[in-house]
């Protein structure tokens, strides 16, 4: 019985590990959308895709991340490389 | 079992003394409000010209005696006694030493000056006086709708700070508008403007709207141009409530950390909620966060 037990969790360990990887949107690379907040962490960058692009940018004092909304233009934002 | 003890006890006193020293050497106490006041003297110059030193039309013809003119800084002197604030009013100039409650009546004004030439005099000021504060009521007797007499003062207490290594906090009011109201809109505009622009670009400065906020009617002024006690003393709670009010200098850099100052087009720090909302243009190379 042990025996099966053992068999059935490692074989669901192994299915889940092999799933598709749920990359949370916080982690995701993107392509900015007018009036969508999105939270910026260490390391993130926000790079223009055309010229007089404007964000709005709030930040909390003491916090670690900080809230990125597209006013206009068009921008993408990169995240963090995974060390 | 007793050395435990006996460690543990010397172990509470040096938290205690520790304490103890470390309230002592705090220059700073809060008051009932729970705002913190300055426990040793802070040095405040009331800058700008006959509203801040007291001079009305009729005393022209019929002066007072200047030991009774007090403008709106003894309202302000006593609330600042009222709230534990320790003040020490700075200038060259004094007026209002014969009125009691006594209050501190050195000061900066100067009757009938335009913005341009209090500039002119500015650095000297600072340097013979070095304030902490500078609170600046200026630009009525310049009949203009640019600031630019104000924007030269700002920039001699910048030049001030560079040589002295001392920091200025300026609070720079819009002014206040006696029966021309209408006609100082535009003059006043432009300084917020102005001033909201200095702040982006990393100047010490806050911006006292005594235009829109003092609350003053055509009751409180004495002549077209000069409050009367009950208006003086209304600007001095404008003063008062923007001198006690928190300020948070690394919300207003922030903005600065990520992007060029030129590229920022708007600044909103919200003291209650410990926040800064900015917008900008985004540079060639890129916002990194950190």
């Amino acid at each position: 019985m042990i025996k099966k037990i053992f068999t059935f969790t490692a074989g669901l360990l192994f299915l889940v590990g092999c799933g598709p990887e749920s990359t949370p949107e916080s982690k995701k690379d993107a392509t900015m959308i007018i009036g969508k907040q999105y939270k910026m962490y260490a390391g993130n960058k926000i790079i223009k895709n055309v010229e007089g692009t404007h964000i709005q940018i709030t930040h909390v004092n003491g916090e670690s991340e900080s809230t990125a909304i597209l006013i206009d233009g068009n921008a993408s934002i990169i995240r963090k490389p995974k060390s | 079992m007793k050395k435990l003890n006996l460690k543990f006890f010397i172990l509470l006193i040096s938290i205690l003394l520790g304490t103890t020293l470390l309230y002592a050497v705090d220059n700073n106490t809060t008051d009932s409000n729970n705002t913190t006041v300055p426990a040793v003297p802070i040095h405040i110059m009331p800058l700008g010209d006959s509203i801040t030193y007291d001079f009305r039309l009729s005393d022209a013809t019929d002066p007072r005696p200047t030991s009774l003119r007090t403008g709106y800084r003894n309202h302000l002197w006593y609330m600042l006694k009222d709230a534990n604030y320790t003040a020490d009013f700075v200038g060259s100039r004094v007026a209002g030493e014969a009125i009691t409650p006594h209050f501190d009546p050195d000061n900066e004004g100067h009757p009938g000056w335009t913005a341009v030439e209090l500039a002119e005099n500015t650095y000297g000021y600072m340097i013979n006086s070095r304030p902490d504060i500078v609170l600046l009521h200026i630009g009525t007797n310049d009949n203009a709708e640019t600031p630019d007499g104000i924007n030269n003062i700002l920039d001699q207490i910048d030049a001030y700070e560079g040589a002295s290594g001392q920091s200025v906090r300026v609070f720079v009011s819009l002014i206040i508008g006696g029966q021309a109201a209408h006609a100082i809109k535009p003059f006043n505009d432009n300084l917020e403007k102005l001033i909201k622009q200095r702040i982006i670009n990393g100047d010490n400065i806050t911006l006292v709207d005594m235009y829109r906020t003092a609350g003053l009617t055509t009751s409180d002024f004495i002549d077209r141009i000069h409050p009367n006690d009950s208006g003086y003393r209304k600007m001095a709670q404008v003063w008062f409530k923007s001198l006690m009010a928190p300020y948070t200098p690394a919300l207003y850099a922030f903005p600065r950390t990520l992007v060029n100052s030129a590229l920022i087009e708007s600044l909103d720090v919200n003291e209650i909620s410990h926040s800064v909302t900015f917008v900008t243009k985004i540079p060639n190379t890129g916002i990194i966060f950190y």
